[in-house]
């Protein structure tokens, strides 16, 4: 009797892609995409968007993609219930789609699992990728070593500095990890470095882009790849409770995981879906990621593609803060941002100390230890939680896992018996390192 | 502009396209390395107005963009500076370089004018491609202002005929695939500039590599222009004034090897 019925809730992958959202001719969806890139890239972007039509028409591409995310990501990932956190916050039901239970911990895997399918049967080598919190580098890294692949992540130089150790883990695994010391030293000039490359060497590599942003057919590819957790999520809802959340909520930096989540209720328009951007140190600090929510955003056409992005009146990128580097961006996907137009979407934002104090209570309460990224949709949701009825259903998606931001955490809540912990971690592995070196002399 | 951009210089010879950063490494130096090529003969020269994101350059300046963006380079500033030099040197033809973003922002009917009226009479936009330039190639024909198109030569011969057609001013041959800045074999590109130059009138330049008096000599006879981008500025940046002077000094031999000026 108790593990009757337990193959629905756990659900099942996702017999069919969810249906592409996808541009038109020119790559725009409504007023917001293109493809805006230097004359040498249009080649590349050309056969990817190839390969992506033919991976669409081929039912053996997504049996393929199943089956490795099935194998070697372990999905389907569960719907789990916030039985205790619902009863703390005294309104809705929380559920947190778990993203967060895939190979690397994080949404990001599903994107380049598919994308390294495709750049294989391209006969592509070597893979180059963009990566903010290093989520989707240590993915690339990941299916690289997989599938016997050349890969080299660009990162932002101050992003290295926030997250060593999924810096450690991608070169551990054979990936090279550039630090990109130009302009803000984050996302953005990781992307341009990538294009970069790419521009320079096409034959046998393929820019493996995490997010679904930049020019087309990345948005539309990204998000189709990201699509299996809504697929999931809206089904396993259903053998669980019976019925749909009322409401979806998903962090947005690039915007993959979000889409990833919503396409699986766009049909359905009794359910609101809400992001939740970076807020940072609040809109007035100049300290934030918030692009729509605030209305800060404005248009603009730059890495590779139109949106809304955080700039000067003059069109020059201005640079954003997140505790949560991989929200970190000024940009944000031209799905999301036509989505939001069309009134599909409602955008929100959530400050680092709002996002803390979330990480700390689905700890507590759920023993859940989620992304600082993913605990915007968290701390969204615990906002509007409270003033619901109990009646209702609130489906997150953990896009993450926490453990990458031990350090970033610890020194958000002045933890010093951490501190210390690192101060004796740092002079043993010197003391061992003095003396290996006394021993060589 | 066809007025001021001419085809073919005469037998062995080439036509010389340099490029500056607006008011960078200082509005002073710019001013001299803008004479300095001037004396040299260099008859095309762009202005770039600096980008936060300017995804086709190089290290190099990719650095100097931003440098010169927290100088203070501003859209005001560059144009102050077109205007000046186009009034100076009015044998010269000065164009506007720069991203996407920075002339949307503007407008593109806005731009257009403002580049018109202080003396620009075109612009080099690397990520502006063929499929989304109609609304600035239309702002541009009102005024003869021509969007400088760039050709790849990754670009199979469909798309090679697509660029050529309808055309402005010159037509930007990238010699390799990559951005500014590394050097190219510029013995590889003399096909890919002759399959161009069969399909139009207009002058081809060459860029993306040309880093020597050796590298302009290779391409006479089949460019009607070398563009000298990303050396230039370091022949300033090693060498000072002094520097540059040789170094265009140098191009200006190799350009016109029967008819130097003293």
């Amino acid at each position: 009797m108790p593990v009757q019925g337990l193959s629905n809730v756990m659900g099942v992958l996702a017999a069919a892609p969810a249906t592409p959202l996808l541009p038109d001719s020119r790559g725009y969806f409504g007023s917001f995409g293109g493809a805006y890139v230097p004359e040498i890239l249009r080649p590349n972007l050309q056969q990817l968007d190839q390969a992506f039509a033919t991976a669409r028409s081929d039912p053996e591409f997504w049996a393929e993609y199943m089956r490795e995310l099935a194998l070697f990501s372990g999905r389907p990932t569960p719907v789990t219930p916030l039985p205790r956190l619902s009863q703390h916050l005294g309104g809705a039901q929380l559920f947190l789609k778990r993203e967060d239970l895939g190979q690397t911990g994080a949404h990001k895997v599903n994107n380049a699992i598919g994308q390294a399918l495709i750049a294989r049967r391209l006969g592509k080598r070597r893979l180059i990728a963009e990566t903010g919190a290093g989520q989707h580098g240590i993915a690339t890294a990941t299916i690289a070593a997989r599938f016997g692949m050349e890969a080299v992540v660009y990162m932002g130089a101050e992003d290295v500095e926030r997250q060593r150790p999924n810096v450690f883990w991608m070169e551990q695994m054979g990936t090279k990890v550039v630090a990109v010391e130009a302009g803000a030293r984050t996302l953005k000039d990781a992307i341009n470095e990538a294009l970069r490359d790419w521009a320079t060497r096409h034959e046998d590599t393929h820019y493996l882009l995490g997010t679904a942003c930049g020019p087309h057919p990345f948005p539309a590819l990204v998000a189709w790849l990201q699509s299996v957790a809504g697929t999931e999520a809206r089904a396993q809802m259903l053998a669980l409770t019976g019925r749909l959340p009322s409401r979806v909520y998903a962090c947005v930096g690039g915007g993959s995981n979000a889409l990833g989540i919503y396409q699986g209720f766009l049909g359905d328009p009794q359910v609101r879906l809400i992001g939740v951007e970076a807020g940072g140190r609040g809109p007035a600090s100049g300290e934030h990621a918030a692009r729509i929510a605030g209305g800060q955003g404005t248009r603009g056409i730059a890495q590779g593609y139109e949106t809304l992005f955080l700039q000067t009146s003059e069109g020059q990128m201005v640079d954003t803060y997140s505790v949560a580097a991989g929200l970190d961006y000024v940009g944000v996907s031209p799905i999301i941002a036509h989505l939001h137009q069309q009134g599909q979407l409602a955008i929100e934002r959530a400050s680092d100390s709002e996002v803390v104090a979330a990480v700390k209570l689905l700890m507590r309460f759920e023993g859940v230890i989620p992304a600082l990224e993913s605990a915007h949709a968290v701390a969204g949701a615990i906002r509007a939680a409270a003033q619901l009825a109990p009646t209702e259903q609130v489906l997150i998606n953990l896009s993450g896992r926490g453990d990458k931001d031990i350090f970033t955490m610890a020194s958000a809540l002045g933890d010093d018996s951490w501190a210390n912990f690192l101060r004796h971690k740092a002079d043993a592995m010197m003391a061992a390192k003095t003396s290996a070196e006394v021993h060589h002399v | 502009m066809s007025s001021l951009i001419g085809r073919a210089k005469p037998q062995g010879a080439i036509g010389l396209m340099g490029h500056v950063i607006a008011d960078y490494p200082s509005p002073l130096a710019v001013r001299q390395m803008i004479q300095v090529m001037v004396a040299a003969g260099a008859s095309v020269i762009e202005i770039q107005i600096p980008f936060s994101e300017p995804m086709a350059d190089g290290p190099f300046f990719l650095a100097a963009n931003h440098q010169a963006l927290a100088q203070g380079v501003s859209y005001a500033s560059s144009l102050r500076l077109m205007a000046e030099v186009s009034a100076a040197y009015p044998q010269v033809a000065f164009v506007f370089m720069s991203y996407l973003n920075v002339v949307y922002q503007r407008g593109y009917a806005t731009f257009v004018a403002e580049a018109v009226a202080h003396g620009a009479v075109g612009a080099i936009v690397p990520d502006l491609p063929l499929e989304h330039a109609a609304p600035f190639e239309a702002a541009g024909a009102t005024a003869a202002f021509a969007n400088i198109r760039i050709i790849a030569p990754n670009a199979p011969q469909e798309r090679l005929e697509e660029l050529v057609q309808g055309a402005q001013g010159l037509l930007y041959a990238v010699a390799r695939a990559g951005v500014t800045g590394a050097s190219s074999d510029l013995g590889q590109v003399q096909g890919f500039v002759s399959r161009i130059r069969s399909l139009t009138s207009l002058p081809v330049a060459v860029g993306f590599g040309v880093r020597s008096g050796a590298d302009v000599k290779q391409l006479i006879g089949h460019a009607d222009y070398a563009i000298v981008g990303t050396a230039s500025l370091q022949a300033f940046a090693v060498g000072g004034l002094e520097g540059f002077q040789r170094f265009w000094q140098e191009l200006s031999a190799a350009a016109s090897p029967k008819s130097r000026k003293s």
